[in-house]
């Protein structure tokens, strides 16, 4: 019974140090296109308002809407995180198997 | 800067116009999980949706403040307001995915269904570039 639960808490152990892993990745990739896409974003904007002044305001609202989808994987990444962190289906299984 | 004004407006208009889409997206996202399943499948659809929605409202309020100003200080106010986007969007995921731990899917596809609304506003505002050339 004993060596049963030690099974279980390594399992557990060892899923927990995955999950903790991916979920690392996801932050680290989803800065970094984020990062990446914003920058360029940011700075074509400053470059056409430089160009043209008059233009700023419209060239912001075309901002605002691609940011909206530079942004959407990366929040889904992020979700996708939180689920893993805080409510880990991954364990599910596992405890299913053990009869927990 | 005789432009600004009318710059707002339009920014204003396509906030609003954004909204409307996602509120009507995700409202039709609850409806198609209420079919397949159930009261708790919609609510969670709702959750993401209004997820999306409160981002957008937030995001879209914060830059639509720094309309009319410097080009600078309007990148300043969107870097910002996308910063807070993104931890308004780690906490209210993490408060979702402990509500609806067991409906994650119908979570997320209404967030995603809501960000159908930004294709559709760049395609309206390619239609009503290309009208504006004359095409």
């Amino acid at each position: 019974m004993e060596g049963s639960s030690m099974e279980l808490a390594a399992l557990i152990a060892q899923v927990q140090a995955n999950t903790a892993i991916a979920v690392g990745l996801i932050f680290v990739a989803t800065a970094v296109g984020t990062a990446i896409g914003f920058a360029l974003l940011g700075g074509k904007f400053l470059e056409g308002a430089a160009r043209q002044p008059e233009l700023a305001g419209m060239l912001q609202v075309r901002m605002f809407i691609i940011a909206g989808l530079l942004d959407a994987l990366s929040i889904i990444g992020v979700a996708f995180a939180a689920l893993l962190m805080f409510a880990n289906p991954l364990l599910g299984p596992i405890q299913q198997a053990f009869g927990g | 800067m005789v432009e600004q004004p009318q710059a707002g407006a339009e920014l204003a208009r396509a906030i609003a116009w954004l909204l409307r889409i996602q509120a009507l997206l995700s409202a039709g996202a609850g409806l198609v999980f209420a079919v397949i399943g159930g009261l708790p499948m919609a609510l969670a659809a709702l959750a993401g949706g209004g997820v999306g929605l409160f981002l957008t409202a937030l995001t879209g309020l914060r830059v639509a403040l720094s309309q009319g100003a410097e080009a600078k200080h309007m990148v300043r106010t969107f870097y910002r307001a996308m910063a807070l986007k993104f931890v308004l969007a780690v906490i209210l995921f993490v408060i979702v995915a402990k509500w609806f731990a067991g409906y994650f899917v119908p979570v997320v596809t209404g967030y995603a269904v809501t960000l159908i609304a930004y294709w559709l506003a760049m395609q309206k505002i390619g239609a009503s570039a290309q009208l504006d050339n004359g095409n």
